[in-house]
C-alpha cells in the first residue's frame, strides 16, 4: 500500500536490459528505428545512392522523380535526393546541439534557482523575460546582429529554449529539496554542491532528456522555419529549410522540391517526439497509455 | 456495548469462500484467499491485520470497487438474498449508497473539492430518492446535526477545505448515513485523524451504529481502536483470516499465535520499566526560548504572522529519552528540525553539551553537524533511491573526513549491529522493507556518532510488529552509546513506552512537562488531560 515502487532509478543499467526496455516501449521502438534509419542516411550518403548536392547539372532543371532522380531536381539541376540527404546531417546536428547546449545552460540557471533561494527571484524573472518574446523574433535579430552560421543559428534558438529547461529544472529541484534524503544529507554534513550534483542532479535527468528531445524537435522546426523565411543558415548549405525555400516560388510547377524536404522534416520532428514520449512513459508509467 | 447478536438472526452480509486473485508476479498468488465472514445487523466487526493482510481489499470486494488488476477468483458475498459477485453493474450502482455504504481513511478526496458540502449530502438523496428540494435540505442539516457537526445552517455552505479533518470525515459519515444503509463499510475512517478528533470519530460511529440498527464493518491497523470499538474481531494476515471471536476473546484470550504477537506488540499504556534516569547525569541538548515565526504577504500586502514554535525550554541529560507528544500542527516537527539545523529559528539557543550551536541555515561547520542526527518518519523517501545503501551509510562519516576503507568497515559492522547483513551495502533501498530502511536509516544516523538523536515520528508508518523491533534496536542502541534522543510522536502508547519523559506540545508551546509516568497517571493541563483521555484502547484493557 505504502510502497510505491520507484521506476527508472533501480540501480545500473546493461544493454541487455536497455534492449529489453526499447523492444516493451511501442514509441521508443518506432522512434528509435526512424532515427537510425537517418544516421545510416548521414554516415553511407555516398553508399545510398547520394551524389553531390552542389552539382549543377543545366540540362537536368526543374525534372519529376525519376530513376535518374529519385526525388527529381531543383531549378538549378541540383539532385533532390542528394540535398535532402545532405541537409539531413545538418537539420539533425542543429536540433542536437540545441538541446545540449540549452539543457546544460537552462541547468545550471534552474540548479542555481532551485538550491539557492535568494538567486531564485533575479534567474526566474530573466528566464520570464525571455520567454516573452517569440522565439522566431530572438533568432531573427541574433542572426541580423550576428550574421547567419550554423553557430549563431544554433546559439539563436537555445537562447530560446533555455528558460523552458531552467524552469522544470527549478520546479524538479524544489520538490526534491524538501525530499527526506535530500534533508538527512543536509543533516549529514554534506556540503551544498555535493547534494545538488550527487543526490539532486541524478534525480532530474529523466524528465531532463524527455525536455530535451521536445527542446531538438522544436529546434528543428524553428531553424526550418528560418531558412524558409531567408533569415537562417546561407541558401549554399544545403538543410530542408533552404531546399523548401527554393521551390516555394516553383511550387505550383515542382512541387517535389518542397514536399520531399518537408516530408523529410515531419518523419524526423515525428520520430523525436516518439522517442521523447516513449522516454516518457519509460521513467513515469503512471501517465503511460499502457498503464491505463 | 451492544448485545452480542443472537445466532438465529440472519446476518446482514454473509462472505462464502471468498479469494480475489493477484496479478501474476505478485509475490503471492491470492490478495485474499478462501475468507468466510459474517455480520450481523446491530454489530461493529472489526477486520484488523497488517498492512498487506488483505484487510482494505476484503472491503473493496464487497463495495465492487477493485483495481482492475484484482479479480474475485471465486466464493460468493451474500447480501439481502443476493450475491454480490454476480450483481450486474447497474444493481451494484443502486445497491451502493442506497443499502451499503463506505467510509474512506482520507475525507478531502472523497469529497468533491468544488462543491459546497451541503450541496454534496443533498447529491447522494437527489440520486436515490424522491424527495423534494425541501425536504432534502432539511435532511441534510438533519443529518449534519446527527453527526455533531456545530451550525448546520452555517456549515454546509462551506467549501470541504474550510472545514477540519475531523469535520470532513463527519461530512462523509453523514453522507454514508444519509440512505439509512444496512451496511456500513468503514475503512481506516479515522487513520488520518489526529487522536482527540479519532476518539470523537470512534464515538459517533458507535453512537450512530446504535441508534440505525446499520451493521458496521470496520477495518483498521490498530488494535487499540479495536479494543474501543468492535463487537467481533476478525484477524487477517497473509490474505486469510486466522482468528474470529467477539472482542473480549480475541483480545484477552488470542488462540492463534499471530493474534498474540500482535497484541504483544502493542505498545501498552504502560512504562516498559519504570526507568530512574539520573537526575544529576549531564545535560546534554540545552535548549531556550527556541522561537520559529512564519510571515507570510499576500497580495494585499496584509502580513499574516504564524506561530510554529514559541519560546520552547527543553532540557535533554545524557542517556535520556524525552518524548514530544502533540498533534499534528502543534509545532514539535518544526522545533525539530530547528535543532538540527535545517531550518533557521526566528529565535533562542541552543547547546550541546554546553557548545552552542550555530542556528543560521547553513551556518553549522562539521563538527557540529555530527553531533544531532534525526531519523525521518517515512523510510521509504529517507534514503537516496538511486543510491546502494553502503552508499548511503557512508556519506556523512566520508564528510567527517574518515577514510574510505574505514567507513566501510563501520558501515559493515552498523549493519550487523541493526540485524542486516553486510550484503545489504551493495543492494539499492527498494530492495528492503520499511522496517529494514527504517533500521538502516537508524545505522546512517549512528554512523556519526550523534549525542542527540531526534526521532521524528520515525515509527509511525509502520506496522505493530515491525515498530515494536525498530523500538528495541533504538532502546538498545540508547543504552550502549549512552545516548540522549528526542523522540517526537502522536502516538501516545508509543510515547509512555519508550521515554523517560514527556513534554505535551500544543499551539507551538510546551504545555507540560515531566516524568513519563507522572504525567501520564496525573496530566496537569487541560489539553493533556484531553489528550491522554483520547488515547485508543482504554476501554478494553490491553
Amino acid at each position: 500500500m505504502s510502497t510505491v515502487p520507484q521506476s527508472g532509478v533501480a540501480g545500473p543499467v546493461s544493454f541487455g536490459s536497455l534492449l529489453r526496455v526499447v523492444r516493451g516501449n511501442g514509441h521508443l521502438f518506432l522512434g528509435i528505428a526512424i532515427l537510425a534509419v537517418f544516421v545510416a542516411l548521414i554516415v553511407a550518403a555516398p553508399l545510398l545512392g547520394a551524389g553531390d548536392p552542389e552539382a549543377m547539372l543545366t540540362s537536368q532543371r526543374l525534372r519529376p522523380p525519376s530513376l535518374q532522380h529519385w526525388l527529381g531536381t531543383d531549378r538549378l539541376g541540383r539532385d533532390i535526393y542528394s540535398r535532402t540527404v545532405y541537409g539531413t546531417s545538418t537539420s539533425l546536428a542543429v536540433g542536437v546541439e540545441v538541446a545540449f547546449l540549452s539543457c546544460v545552460i537552462g541547468t545550471v540557471f534552474g540548479l542555481l534557482a532551485g538550491y539557492f533561494r535568494w538567486l531564485d527571484m533575479l534567474i526566474m524573472r530573466l528566464m520570464d523575460g525571455i520567454m516573452a518574446i517569440p522565439g522566431i523574433m530572438i533568432a531573427i535579430a541574433t542572426i541580423s546582429v550576428a550574421g547567419a552560421s550554423i553557430t549563431t543559428v544554433v546559439l539563436a534558438i537555445a537562447l530560446h529554449d533555455v528558460p523552458r529547461v531552467a524552469r522544470l529544472v527549478r520546479s524538479a529541484m524544489l520538490s526534491m529539496r524538501e525530499e527526506p534524503y535530500v534533508e538527512a544529507a543536509v543533516v549529514l554534513g554534506s556540503p551544498s554542491w555535493s547534494i545538488v550534483l550527487r543526490h539532486m542532479l541524478p534525480g532530474i535527468l529523466a524528465p531532463l532528456a524527455v525536455i530535451g528531445t521536445y527542446v531538438a524537435a522544436n529546434a528543428m522546426l524553428l531553424e526550418a522555419t528560418l531558412s524558409f523565411l531567408g533569415c537562417g543558415l546561407p541558401p549554399d548549405i544545403p538543410t530542408w529549410g533552404n531546399i523548401m525555400a527554393d521551390g516555394r516560388i516553383l511550387f505550383r510547377i515542382a512541387p517535389w522540391i518542397i514536399l520531399f524536404p518537408g516530408l523529410t522534416l515531419a518523419v524526423a520532428v515525428l520520430a523525436i517526439n516518439l522517442f521523447g514520449d516513449g522516454l516518457r512513459d519509460h521513467f513515469d508509467p503512471a501517465t503511460s497509455k499502457a498503464a491505463r | 456495548m451492544t448485545a452480542t447478536p443472537l445466532a438465529s438472526e440472519e446476518a446482514v452480509l454473509e462472505i462464502r469462500e471468498l479469494s480475489v486473485a493477484l496479478p501474476r508476479g505478485a509475490d503471492r498468488p491470492f490478495a485474499i484467499e478462501g475468507v468466510n465472514l459474517k455480520i450481523y445487523p446491530r454489530e461493529i466487526l472489526c477486520v484488523v491485520g497488517e498492512s498487506g493482510s488483505g484487510k482494505s481489499v476484503t472491503a473493496f470486494t464487497i463495495m465492487g470497487l477493485l483495481a482492475r488488476a484484482l479479480k474475485p477468483a471465486g466464493g460468493e458475498i451474500w447480501f439481502e438474498k443476493r450475491d454480490l459477485l454476480k450483481a450486474t453493474p447497474p444493481e451494484l450502482r443502486e445497491l451502493r449508497g442506497n443499502r451499503v455504504s463506505m467510509i474512506f481513511q482520507e475525507p478531502m478526496t472523497a469529497l468533491s473539492p468544488t462543491m459546497k458540502i451541503g450541496r454534496q449530502i443533498e447529491e447522494t438523496l437527489r440520486i436515490h430518492t424522491r424527495m423534494s428540494g425541501a425536504e432534502r435540505r432539511h435532511r441534510t442539516l438533519e443529518l449534519m446535526g446527527l453527526v455533531n457537526i456545530p451550525t448546520p445552517e452555517q456549515l454546509s455552505q462551506r467549501y470541504p477545505h474550510q472545514l477540519s479533518g475531523g469535520q470532513r470525515q463527519r461530512v462523509m459519515i453523514a453522507m454514508a448515513l444519509a440512505l439509512e444503509p444496512a451496511l456500513l463499510i468503514a475503512d481506516e475512517p479515522t487513520t488520518a485523524l489526529d487522536v482527540t478528533t479519532q476518539a470523537q470519530i470512534l464515538e459517533l460511529i458507535r453512537t450512530i451504529q446504535q441508534r440505525s440498527n446499520a451493521a458496521v464493518l470496520f477495518v483498521t491497523h490498530d488494535l487499540g481502536v479495536v479494543a474501543d470499538i468492535a463487537d467481533r474481531v476478525a484477524v487477517m494476515q497473509g490474505g486469510k483470516i486466522v482468528e474470529t471471536g467477539t472482542v473480549s476473546e480475541v483480545l484477552r484470550a488470542p488462540k492463534r499465535s499471530y493474534t498474540r504477537a500482535l497484541l504483544a506488540a502493542i505498545p501498552g499504556l504502560r512504562n516498559r520499566t519504570a526507568r530512574n534516569p539520573d537526575a544529576g547525569a549531564p545535560k546534554v541538548l540545552e535548549v531556550e526560548h527556541l522561537s520559529k515565526t512564519y510571515v507570510s504577504t499576500g497580495l494585499t500586502l496584509r502580513r499574516t504572522v504564524t506561530r510554529a514554535v514559541e519560546q520552547v525550554d527543553l532540557v535533554i541529560r545524557r542517556g535520556e529519552t524525552l518524548a514530544i507528544v502533540g498533534e499534528s500542527g502543534s509545532g514539535k516537527s518544526t522545533m525539530a528540525r530547528c535543532i538540527c539545523g535545517l531550518i533557521e529559528p526566528s529565535g533562542g539557543t541552543i547547546e550541546i553539551e554546553g557548545r552552542d550551536l550555530s542556528t543560521r541555515s547553513g551556518g553549522r561547520n562539521r563538527d557540529q553537524n555530527r553531533l544531532v542526527q534525526i531519523i525521518f518518519q517515512d523510510p521509504n523517501r529517507s534514503l537516496d533511491p538511486r543510491w546502494t545503501v553502503g552508499q548511503s551509510m557512508v556519506e556523512g562519516m566520508r564528510n567527517l573526513g574518515i577514510t574510505r576503507g574505514e567507513s566501510n568497515h563501520r558501515a559493515q559492522m552498523l549493519m550487523d549491529k541493526v540485524g542486516l547483513s553486510a550484503a545489504a551495502l551493495d543492494r539499492y533501498p527498494h530492495e528492503f522493507s520499511g522496517g529494514q530502511r527504517q533500521r538502516i536509516c537508524v545505522a546512517r544516523a549512528v554512523s556519526m556518532q550523534p549525542r542527540l538523536l531526534i526521532a521524528d515520528e520515525a515509527v509511525s508508518a509502520l506496522d505493530v510488529s515491525v515498530q515494536a523491533q525498530v523500538l528495541a534496536l533504538l532502546a538498545k542502541l540508547q543504552q550502549e552509546m549512552q545516548l540522549s534522543m528526542l523522540f517526537i510522536t502522536h502516538d501516545l502508547r508509543v510515547a509512555v513506552q519508550i521515554s523517560d519523559n514527556i513534554a505535551v506540545m500544543h499551539q507551538g508551546r510546551i504545555v507540560e512537562h515531566g516524568p513519563a509516568l507522572e504525567i501520564f497517571a496525573n496530566p496537569q493541563h487541560d489539553y493533556s488531560r484531553r489528550l491522554f483521555k483520547s488515547a485508543p484502547g482504554q476501554r478494553q484493557q490491553l
